[in-house]
């Protein structure tokens, strides 16, 4: 089975014209004006990209902007075409469902098996369960959880939570996937199939934004990027970050 | 492959768990309280449910009717007066009927009334009144009739007493309404502090929710609903005791003075405690919730 076989968003959905995320010279809160870059770049419908930078440099801060869980302290943010400070709380909800999320610590729900920890989303945005069961099962046993949807999370090896994360994020079909820290934690073998299943995710259309925590994606030597100052935050497309050995 | 299949075949009977962790927030004591207000709540509406029914009874039973006292004339017995003034009221406009007191009801209120009336001799008989609804003629009007009869008789129009009956009733209704008022808080008070206890608890499970796009309304049913089944369980019981013991005090018939008498009827209205402190549970409940939500980004 590949993630080609499991709908993912349609072609309608790709043929946006306006990019899926863009920042405007954002300033991220806790920073003071001036001290720091202010951060513009843009994310076309089935782009790749990568916020590299020390830690402590606002990765988490990026996506924490992209899914509405905080305000610029200076700038805009534009998702899905709408200024995120125009958002009501009801357009709010809406918009989380059609991001996918990946947590840098799990956050799994310790009480709920694996299946239901996938389930999640299409729960919450109110899908009957008759409809979303066949295509979580699908997505679970496509991240190599297939035979693990009725244990608990705690039974499962890190590498295998962090692919049951990256499952529950897709599986309500989202139009950007934003991972933080996906492959924080892992061996090399468990970090690379998680950036492959990644990588195939956004093969298969969806948007990308990524921020691992350590330097096996770094920016290759002379790769564009948004912010492009030395130990600060940067914004690079993928094509661009060079995979360390 | 067919481990998949399999898997995803069964999943088509699939029932979703309980988004909220199981017994991660302490609330027993709260619903001790509750089960505490659940029983005084039961109590008064038991208790005002049969203080209602005893003063509409009261009143009604004085509201329409009178008493005469007949005493007879002459060579007249007192039974053939108390005949006549039976026959003459019994005819009048606005009476539905009137009749002679037996001895059994007459004996304690004839002494009243002769200790009130001491200057008349003769032996008085007691003729009970009862009106219709809305045309009933006044005292004066009895009396000036059975005057007209050459009867010795005055009138005891019960309805002046009424007056401080439905005075009583209704400062009965309006305490009962202020406890009422206050059980409703004390209920609501309990149910938003252990909603905001399960809130505390659940933090990180109402966090994850809200980013990955639960609106406030559906975290919200997360929580009422396990409010309303708290609060309907400790009506349950608190409805239940006070039951059980309006039940033993009306079997066993003690009362304390002045009490209304209750009927089993009465009892039947503790029984929709529950119900009202499920939905008391679910409002407060989703007040907290709301309040918890509107601060979060």
């Amino acid at each position: 089975m590949s993630i080609n076989s499991i709908a993912m968003p349609g072609a309608d959905r790709m043929a946006h014209a306006a990019p899926v995320v863009r920042f405007d010279a954002v300033t991220l809160r806790g920073e003071r004006e001036g001290e720091a870059p202010r951060l513009s770049f843009a994310m076309p419908p089935g782009s790749f990209k990568v916020l590299t930078g020390p830690a402590g440099c606002g990765k988490t801060a990026v996506l924490s902007l992209i899914c509405l869980a905080d305000r610029p302290a200076l700038g805009r943010v534009w998702l899905f075409g709408r200024d995120t400070a125009t958002l009501g709380r009801k357009d709010i909800a809406n918009f989380r469902r059609r991001i996918g999320l990946v947590f840098a610590r799990d956050r799994l729900l310790e009480h709920l098996t694996v299946f239901d920890n996938a389930a999640l989303v299409p729960r919450i945005a109110g899908r009957p369960a008759r409809d979303y069961a066949p295509q979580v099962a699908e997505i679970l046993a496509w991240v190599g959880l297939g035979q693990k949807m009725d244990i608990p999370p705690a039974a499962l090896s890190p590498g295998e939570r962090r692919r049951l994360a990256l499952a529950r994020a897709m599986a309500n079909r989202p139009e950007i996937l934003l991972a933080d820290e996906p492959t924080g934690g892992l061996d090399d073998e468990a970090a690379l199939r998680v950036l492959r299943l990644i990588e195939r995710i956004n093969g298969a259309g969806t948007t990308v934004l990524m921020a691992p925590s350590d330097d096996r994606l770094a920016p290759a030597p002379g790769a564009s990027a948004a912010a492009p100052r030395q130990g600060r935050l940067r914004v690079i497309d993928a094509t661009d970050a060079a995979l360390a050995s | 492959m067919t481990g998949a299949t399999t898997s995803i075949s069964k999943r088509r009977r699939y029932r979703p768990a309980p988004l909220l962790a199981p017994g991660a927030e302490r609330t027993g004591s709260l619903f001790a309280a509750m089960v505490a207000v659940s029983l005084v709540a039961s109590l008064m509406v038991i208790g005002a449910v049969a203080a209602g029914r005893a003063a509409e009874d009261w009143g009604g039973r004085l509201g329409g009717s009178a008493t005469v006292v007949v005493r007879a004339a002459g060579l007249e017995s007192p039974d053939a007066a108390a005949a006549r003034a039976t026959e003459a009221l019994g005819a009048m406009a606005g009476v539905a009927r009137a009749w002679p007191l037996d001895a059994a009801a007459a004996d304690p209120l004839i002494a009243r009334l002769l200790d009130q009336d001491s200057s008349s001799g003769g032996e008085p008989r007691l003729v009970a009144v009862a009106f219709k609804v809305g045309k009933a003629p006044s005292g004066a009007e009895l009396s000036r009739e059975l005057k007209a009869d050459g009867l010795d008789a005055s009138v005891d129009d019960h309805r002046p007493l009424t007056s401080p009956i439905l005075r009583a009733a209704a400062l009965a209704g309006l305490t009962a309404a202020v406890v009422a008022a206050t059980v409703v808080a004390a209920a609501s008070a309990i149910a938003a502090l252990a909603t905001r206890r399960r809130l505390a608890a659940q933090g990180e499970v109402v966090d994850l929710l809200r980013l990955a796009g639960a609106a406030d309304g559906f975290i919200g049913r997360l929580f009422w609903a396990r409010s309303a089944r708290m609060a309907a369980w400790a009506g349950v019981i608190g409805a239940g005791s006070a039951i059980v013991a309006t039940a033993a005090w009306r079997l066993w018939g003690w009362a304390p003075p002045g009490a209304p008498r209750l009927a089993w009827a009465d009892l039947a209205a503790g029984a929709a405690w529950p119900l009202a402190a499920a939905l008391i549970g679910a409002v407060a409940a989703g007040w907290a919730v709301t309040a918890h939500l509107k601060g979060a980004p």
